[in-house]
């Protein structure tokens, strides 16, 4: 495959459209702004050469970029004005990754991103338009090694691996109407609010006009409510277009996810690549006992997934283990997990409180009726305890667990070999209280990532240490 | 219990800090001398805030060139092992972190004008996902440590 090889032909409309998009606004504009007291001829003069530069770029953009493998090296040229050069290195690629929008799906196309590790959010190489054929032997001449295996891939009508995991649509819509996260939360108090607006006393509202507010507060909680439920019916029809077709399969040494309904995106994990594993209750997944599954990889996964990659959008609690056993039994996962000391409670309180108490203080002394804000105490009471309920650490083998709350409960399984530092951090505070914070360091995509757990016990810090440490039995047998 | 690290950094660096501590602490020495301008020539200031003025400079540059230095260089504490590097820093937040030697990536020493002066050179060490840094070791200490440590990354293996 030592010949340069265009992009399929569609690019160029892939790319027309991508402009069209772009200058969308400006010509909107130009035309309905610019058109007041009627078209003049160099308005459709103006258009046209808009539209033929569009146009010329994106066949002169096609034309020019080509790719080839030579010397074990991807080489791309690009550009006409600009000639652009670009070679990566076999052994750098992290992932090859195959996605279909709704015009490549029409053609019979997929569209190719490459990715080495590092180098932020956007993937290294993007070809917009591949035949099936071509990208998959891309692929495999890419992925020296795995030549019959991808190929395997190709038929994955005929053949069917082992282990496969689909997410169900009853599942799908759990996870769509839930994913909002806070969004879904305001959504719900701001139709509470609405309801509850007929019983407050007429009084209320009386001594409200008379304070110039009028009746547009019931209107204004009306309009929030609406726009909530607006923007979580957006957020569900995204999560169904996002994850819709969710197939999880365990491919030799690679975990392969098939998702999506309009764009169809496939990405491939080489296990080995795994650094960590989140497991994501959600707050209004944590009731009903549903958790996300996310790996934490060298390469791949974008800006809305925080860098690492959904490894399954939904699980029953009493289900993680089973699946995480079946599909990546090279991560151990356990239950083992103590919490924290008691006298780390007062600090947990005292971390949400106190940001809560300026805030509300203000607004109850100058805001009418902002009393109310005092509610907000209590709230900020019970989420310091959650988070300190929530919190805690365990070790088995070689695979360690962090377990902390943010808004959502998280827990992070990671080996002892992927992580890259440790730290325990105690400031003057928790020094006296013999507590300390809890960090450890792994490779993710985008620099390094870290969790923390904080007010551990600090002699169960230094128990971390030691078991993270390659001399500590030597250590240990040094003080016997 | 696990053992604390033992070595210290070089006793240089204490001066080195101080020297730096000093510097910063132009900064609140020149607000205030712009204060004292005001007062005498725009037009008369409170007393009080002159006097508060004062205190608060003179704490600022008490704790920039001797308390902080001092006890930053009281709480530095490192140990290099064939299979690992251990820090253990920090007055307010006391930082220690365990970096094994299968996971440095390289090690680096530089020295900027003020550390060269005195001969002294800070080594940083990085992984894939963090850096970490011994600030002001002798050129002789941190060359050799370097050098070693580069050789221990080599040599160490993954044998989890």
């Amino acid at each position: 495959m030592s010949e340069k090889k265009r992009l399929h032909s569609a690019a160029m409309l892939l790319s027309f459209i991508k402009y069209a998009k772009e200058a969308a606004i400006p010509l909107i504009f130009f035309v309905f702004v610019g058109g007041g007291n009627g078209y003049a001829w160099w308005h459709f003069l103006m258009i046209g050469a808009l539209l033929l530069f569009t146009v010329g770029n994106g066949v002169l953009g096609w034309f020019f970029y080509t790719y080839h493998i030579e010397n074990n090296e991807l080489r791309i040229h690009q550009g006409f004005i600009f000639r652009k050069k670009r070679f990566i290195p076999r052994e750098r690629i992290q992932s090859i990754d195959f996605s279909q929008g709704l015009i490549q799906r029409a053609f019979g196309l997929v569209k190719v991103q490459i990715e080495t590790a590092g180098g932020g959010g956007e993937p290294e190489v993007v070809m917009s338009a591949l035949r099936r054929t071509d990208a998959e032997l891309l692929k495999s001449n890419l992925y020296q090694k795995k030549n019959e295996v991808t190929n395997e891939l190709m038929e994955e009508v005929e053949e069917k691996p082992p282990l496969l995991y689909k997410l169900s649509w009853k599942e799908l819509l759990i996870t769509a109407s839930t994913s909002g996260g806070i969004g879904v939360v305001l959504s719900f108090v701001a139709a509470i609010a609405s309801q509850v607006d007929d019983f407050i006393p007429d009084q209320f509202y009386e001594s409200l006009t008379e304070r110039v507010m009028d009746a547009t507060l019931p209107f204004l909680l009306l309009a929030v409510a609406f726009l909530l439920l607006i923007s979580w019916f957006f957020s569900v029809v995204g999560t169904v277009l996002k994850y819709g077709g969710f197939v999880l399969k365990r491919h030799e040494d690679d975990l392969i996810i098939n998702r999506g309904i309009l764009e169809k995106r496939q990405l491939t994990i080489p296990v080995h690549r795994i650094q960590a594993i989140r497991i994501v209750e959600g707050l209004l997944r944590q009731p009903f006992g549903y958790s996300v599954l996310y790996v934490e990889s060298g390469g791949g996964g974008g800006k809305e997934e925080q860098f690492s990659t959904v490894l399954f959008p939904l699980v029953k609690r009493k289900r993680v283990k089973t699946l995480l056993g079946e599909i990546l039994p090279e991560m151990a996962i356990h239950e083992e997990c103590s919490s924290l000391p008691l006298r780390a409670k007062r600090r947990y309180f005292i971390r949400t409180l106190l940001p809560a108490v300026l805030p509300v203080g203000l607004i109850t002394y100058f805001v009418p009726y902002g009393a109310f804000s005092l509610l907000l105490l209590p709230i900020c009471f019970f989420i310091g305890y959650f988070h300190y309920r929530d919190a805690g650490w365990g070790i088995k083998k070689d695979v360690a667990l962090l377990q902390f709350r943010q808004i959502s409960k998280t827990r992070v399984y990671v080996a002892r070999k992927n992580i890259q530092a440790m730290e325990m951090e105690s400031t003057f505070l928790q020094e006296p209280k013999q507590l300390t914070t809890f960090k450890v360091s792994i490779l993710s995509s985008f620099a390094g990532k870290q969790f923390r757990v904080k007010d551990i016990e600090h002699t169960d810090g230094e128990d971390l240490l030691n078991w993270y440490s390659y001399c500590a039995k030597k250590n240990r047998k040094e003080e016997v | 219990m696990r053992l604390e690290p033992s070595k210290r950094i070089d006793p240089k660096g204490l001066k080195v800090w101080q020297i730096t501590g000093g510097m910063v602490s132009l900064i609140p020495i020149l607000l205030l001398s712009g204060l004292f301008v005001v007062h005498v020539i725009v037009r008369p200031l409170s007393l009080w805030i002159l006097a508060v003025g004062c205190v608060l400079a003179l704490l600022f540059v008490i704790l920039q060139t001797w308390l902080l230095p001092k006890l930053r260089w009281k709480k530095w504490r490192y140990e290099v092992t064939e299979h690992e590097i251990e820090l253990k820093h920090g007055v307010i937040i006391v930082k220690r972190t365990l970096i094994p030697m299968v996971r440095v990536q390289h090690v680096d020493t530089r020295q900027g004008p003020l550390l060269r002066a005195y001969r002294l050179s800070s080594v940083t060490i990085s992984t894939a996902a963090t850096t970490h840094e011994i600030p002001a070791l002798s050129n002789e200490i941190a060359d050799e440590l370097r050098n070693r440590i580069s050789i221990l990354a080599r040599v160490a293996e993954d044998d989890v």
